[in-house]
């Protein structure tokens, strides 16, 4: 097992109050897999992919389970031995490629001092290796001496991702990485991460809110709902039966270009203020399904069929 | 009308922590220096310009800050150099904001080719060492209280300017004003109704910062004999006096003076940069 | 845009801040109430006296001919000539003491710049903390010192207490080095005389310390909140992601990224420094442009108060100037 995230809470403590944005998220992960997160902003998927990483922002904290990484226990690292790990064994990919380089260093320059970071290389076989990743990515490699500024912004994503893969990571962390791209660059973006995965084997966690995109390249999908896992299913299976009706709603929400009358649909209602969550299912006050006992008591997490779903229509 | 409630105004300063802290020090200062200038006729024991001990004279409980160099009371004329420098001040800044806040109001609600040079003039003179700017006017202006003021307002006419021509620019741009637009205000209205009272505060913290910023420029046109004429008594200029004593140990007639200058620029300094926090967490919430 | 584009346009830019400041002067100077002729030669003098002064100075002219005259002698380089003792061209007095105002604020940046960037640091890798709490009280502090009283202070204890320093001038009588650049430390290193780099040295130190100290506070509070700023933003945590080592982030992307808005304030910054300089130099009798100034004012000296103040005006527009030119020159968003 890759990785195994077990019972994981994360919570950020700020003046107004405690925001648990991730709570008792368990799953695990084999290599060369492909696992989709997906929830709606503020449902705790990006401080799930930083938390993975230890990287969660002050006020925020990892409040307890575990995450082991090839069997070694993240929370209780040091900072000396999580550096060791972050970009090495795990690398992240993230949202907004515009912001994500410091603009005022070389595309190139800044793969090699990653590259130096981890492996006693010297300069030069660190630029050459360099250069050899950016032409895997699909960038030529006199781009080596540009600035940020001077590439497209699907450009500097593979040079996101370039520097991501330049130290031969089991695992690559995606939050969003498409978001800010247009559509024929994010699927090329997309197929990069198929082809790393195909190719090397790279395992990867794609963080999105685009559940169409997901349930295209993910084998598994995780549904996230203010910071609960609803529901980890493989792609296929929550495509034909979504078993949690948040998932369905999402599902429902996704507009079908084979469907003649488009109608956008959207779920009733919006996500809960983390700082007061509502008692109970913290979907039930948006849940077409709700319950008596919904509104009162948090849903325990059940295997169905090999899938785990937290809801009382399974309780 | 709420009527002032002491504990819940503690309450505020110690939720805003060492902001708050730094805004009641800064105000106790100010306003300590502000009843010297007004009440200096009583606390004053003697006549600020009369020569009443011999020269130099050590601080004793005769004279408590001792004697300048040709035997005036340090204490009296410090009182009184408050004054000096409080009324000069008042008057320079007040001389500055009625110019440069209208300017700086129209400048920027109206825009477009006198924006440009209206802003291009005030950047100018922005630009330029304040110091020497004032030095200038008031070597050609000379000596006295009013020409002072006008040497000292004309450095900080850009400040105004420049804070009241960013804040229009951005609140211009707001929902509020363009629906006020949208509904047939006119444009003097919603200057008056919307922009005016939103960059009140501004105005409130900036005034304080600049006029820190004004004291050390009153204090060092005085010290280089440009403020206020001979016998009146000025900080900078009472400092500068007891320079050529000072390195034989005779410290009384340059510090007192020297440490208030520092005081109330110390005073209008934490004023400013405290309400400046404290406003800002207000606009958050 | 290309660098030549910005380089170009940021030069034409500079011509109506000339302009401006120019005009400026020229109105504080003539058109403001008060006869200059009467400041110089005093209220008893002869109408005879005063009329053929103001002949001589062209102040009997028409207020826009005056304008049109002052701004063709400046175009010609020409600033008139001293009224008092040897009437040499004021350009030459300048000469003479704009140097060592130079080397003042060179010493005074330098000293400002290094205070302010170690507080600024601490203050902002520490925010909130007690650290951060004293470095803002630090850079109000200092900034409200009054330079003469620090000066005299700084004399007291290090000149007169502990001998340490010279308490004023710019070098010790007959060490001065062969004119160069008329910037001593420069001009002693230039021609190897060691004694005189040493008593440059030693006159240059508590001057530009006063100066620096007083100044430091405003970098401190530019770097802290820019620094500040640069930490939150994604690119380093980005950096962290890819296990770049701690001191790594800190000096080769953060602080990097922090000083590109403080450069582009370095110009105003300038401002304040010679501002300064004029009461650090009155107070260390340092043979500058600003006891230079403060003299020729108490002479009444109205032709070389002019051309100090243009002089200074000039001197500004350079700075803004090149301050421009050296972001450009840095910023890779501008130079590409």
């Amino acid at each position: 097992m890759l990785l195994e995230v077990d019972d994981l809470h994360v919570h950020y403590f700020t003046k107004r109050g405690v925001v648990r944005a991730v709570e008792g998220v368990s799953f695990n992960l084999d290599e060369a897999e492909i696992l989709g997160i997906v929830g709606e902003s503020g449902s705790g998927k990006s401080t799930l992919g930083l938390a993975i990483m230890n990287l969660v922002p002050s006020p925020g904290r990892i409040v307890s389970g575990s995450i082991r990484l090839n069997g070694k226990e993240i929370t209780r690292m040091s900072e000396k031995e999580l550096r060791r790990i972050r970009g090495k064994e795990v690398a992240m990919v993230f949202q907004d490629p515009m912001t994500s380089l410091d603009p005022l260093m070389r595309i190139g320059d800044q793969i090699v001092e990653t590259i130096l970071a981890h492996e006693d290389m010297t300069k030069e076989e660190a630029k050459r290796r360099a250069m050899e990743l950016l032409e895997e990515v699909g960038i030529s490699r006199d781009r080596f001496n540009d600035y940020p500024h001077q590439l497209s912004g699907g450009m500097r994503q593979r040079v996101m991702i370039a520097m991501a893969v330049s130290l031969n990571p089991k695992l690559i962390i995606a939050d969003e990485p498409t978001t800010a791209l247009d559509v024929i660059v994010q699927d090329q973006i997309m197929d990069l991460f198929t082809e790393l995965r195909d190719e090397h084997g790279v395992a990867i966690i794609l963080i999105s809110h685009d559940l169409a995109l997901e349930l295209e390249v993910s084998d598994r999908i995780g549904v996230m709902y203010a910071g609960w896992l609803m529901e980890l299913s493989k792609a296929e299976d929550l495509m034909k039966r979504p078993l949690n009706p948040y998932a369905r709603e999402l599902l429902k929400a996704i507009p079908n270009v084979e469907l003649e009358d488009q109608k956008l649909i959207s779920i009733p209602g919006s996500p809960p203020d983390l700082h007061s969550p509502p008692p109970g299912c913290r979907f039930h006050p948006r849940c077409p399904d709700a319950k008596p006992v919904c509104s009162r008591e948090e849903p325990p997490t059940k295997v169905v069929d090999g899938r785990l779903v937290k809801c009382w229509l399974y309780g | 009308m709420r009527t002032f409630n002491v504990s819940r105004f503690l309450d505020s300063v110690r939720d805003a922590g060492l902001d708050g802290y730094m805004m009641v020090a800064g105000l106790l200062i100010v306003v300590t220096v502000l009843i010297m200038a007004v009440f200096a006729e009583f606390i004053a024991p003697y006549d600020p310009v009369k020569i009443v001990g011999m020269p130099v004279t050590p601080p004793s409980p005769k004279f408590p800050w001792g004697t300048d160099t040709i035997g005036r009371d340090v204490f009296s004329r410090v009182v009184y150099g408050s004054r000096t420098i409080m009324v000069v001040i008042l008057m320079s800044t007040a001389l500055s904001m009625l110019i440069g806040i209208p300017l700086g109001l129209i400048s920027g609600y109206v825009g477009g080719s006198l924006d440009r040079v209206l802003s291009l003039i005030m950047d100018s003179i922005y630009a330029f060492p304040g110091l020497i700017l004032a030095i200038a006017v008031a070597a050609m202006l000379g000596p006295g209280i009013y020409n002072t003021s006008i040497s000292l307002a004309v450095v900080y006419i850009p400040t105004y300017f420049r804070m009241v021509r960013g804040q229009v620019l951005s609140l211009r741009e707001q929902l509020f004003v363009e629906a006020a637009r949208a509904l047939g205000a006119t444009d003097w209205r919603i200057l008056r109704k919307y922009i005016f009272p939103n960059v009140f505060f501004i105005i409130a913290v900036v005034f304080s910062l600049n006029v820190a910023d004004a004291i050390l420029t009153e204090a060092g046109l005085s010290f280089l004999g440009l403020s206020v004429p001979a016998p009146t008594p000025d900080w900078g200029f009472d400092l500068k006096n007891g320079q050529r004593y000072f390195l034989s140990g005779k410290w009384w007639p340059v510090m007192f003076p020297g440490l208030m200058i520092i005081l109330l620029a110390l005073g209008f300094g934490l004023l400013g940069e405290g309400l400046n926090r404290m406003l800002g967490q207000k606009e958050v919430r | 845009m290309s660098l030549r584009a910005y380089v170009i346009t940021r030069i034409l830019m500079t011509i109506p801040m000339i302009l401006i400041l120019l005009t400026l002067v020229f109105l504080v100077m003539r058109v403001l109430p008060g006869n200059p002729v009467i400041a110089i030669v005093g209220m008893k003098a002869s109408p005879q006296y005063i009329k053929k002064l103001e002949h001589q100075l062209g102040l009997d002219k028409p207020l826009w001919l005056q304008y049109v005259d002052y701004l063709g002698n400046l175009l010609r380089g020409d600033l008139g000539r001293s009224m008092i003792w040897g009437k040499r061209p004021v350009i030459q007095e300048i000469m003479d003491h704009f140097p060592a105002t130079l080397e003042l604020t060179i010493g005074g940046f330098l000293v400002s710049v290094i205070l302010g960037l170690a507080t600024g640091m601490v203050a902002g890798i520490r925010s909130g903390g007690k650290l951060d709490a004293s470095m803002r009280i630090y850079s109000i502090t200092v900034y409200s010192l009054f330079i003469p009283l620090l000066g005299m202070m700084l004399q007291l204890v290090f000149g007169v207490w502990l001998h340490l320093l010279p308490v004023g001038g710019r070098i010790d009588p007959g060490l001065e080095p062969p004119a160069i650049t008329g910037l001593y430390v420069l001009d002693s290193l230039l021609a190897l005389k060691l004694d005189s780099l040493t008593s440059a040295l030693a006159h240059l130190v508590l001057p530009s310390f006063t100066l620096g100290l007083v100044l430091s506070g405003i970098y401190t509070r530019l770097v802290r909140s820019s620094l500040m700023e640069v930490l939150g933003q994604d690119f380093i945590r980005a950096c962290k992601a890819r296990g770049l080592p701690g001191r790594a982030i800190l000096f080769r992307h953060a602080l990097k990224n922090a000083l590109i808005p403080i450069l582009t304030m370095m110009g105003l910054q300038f401002a304040l420094l010679l501002a300064g300089a004029v009461l650090t130099e009155t107070t260390f009798s340092w043979p500058g442009m600003g006891t230079f100034l403060v003299e020729r004012i108490t002479y009444r000296d109205f032709t070389t108060i002019q051309g100090s103040i243009v002089f200074y005006a000039l001197f500004v527009a350079l700075v803004s100037l090149v301050v421009d030119l050296v972001y450009a020159y840095v910023d890779p968003r501008i130079r590409y």
